[in-house]
């Protein structure tokens, strides 16, 4: 499943194609602060202040970051032990996904209510990388 | 090289800096703003291919007076 390129589409190379997941699913992985998978972990990170403050817009203040593979995710973490959720994705119309690999390869933006996400994850493994 | 600044845990996208030290200077600010405490956020550096070459956590600075 390839989710679609500002560059395929004649479009600058900052701009952001943001669509509903596509059909039948979307895998997709998302770092966790624990083993178990809660709400909170798929809670937009920064605070409206924090985002005026750093002129980040509001677009992508309301999105959470997840990886097209697990091993990506593994290696956006300084942590010791990483915990990863491998979350699959279905059509209900609630969840919007684009594809951000200037901010990394593999990187998407993920933009639903947390509980959708929460509901969509399917296991959690623990890998350790140092 | 590319440094992403990212929210420590999750890893979520915070903003884009062609050096190391405009994205330490991103999270000292933060910081000394009073929005953010020391290891809130760290630093993903990428290759020229944008694949993670490593992710690097910063002591802050000490807050001047």
């Amino acid at each position: 499943m390839q989710l679609p390129i500002p560059v395929d589409h004649g479009l600058p190379d900052d701009a952001t194609i943001v669509v509903p997941v596509p059909v039948p699913t979307l895998t997709l992985y998302r770092l966790l602060e624990h083993e178990h998978a809660r709400e909170g972990d798929f809670e937009p990170s920064l605070s409206r202040n924090q985002a005026k403050r750093r002129g980040i817009p509001e677009l992508f203040r309301g999105s959470v970051s997840f990886w097209l593979e697990e091993g990506q995710a593994v290696a956006a973490s300084a942590r010791p032990t990483s915990f990863v959720a491998r979350l699959v994705l279905t059509d209900t119309g609630l969840v919007h996904v684009a594809s951000t690999e200037q901010r990394a390869r593999g990187h998407v933006d993920v933009w639903a209510h947390p509980q959708e996400l929460l509901q969509a994850v399917v296991d959690v493994v623990r890998r350790r990388v140092h | 090289m590319t440094f992403i600044v990212q929210e420590a845990i999750h890893a979520d996208y915070v903003s884009t800096h062609e050096t190391r030290e405009e994205a330490v200077e991103a999270i000292e600010d933060l910081i000394q703003a009073g929005l953010a405490a020391p290891g809130d956020f760290n630093i993903r550096e990428l290759d020229g291919g944008g694949r993670i070459v490593r992710v690097i956590d910063i002591d802050p600075q000490p807050l001047t007076t």
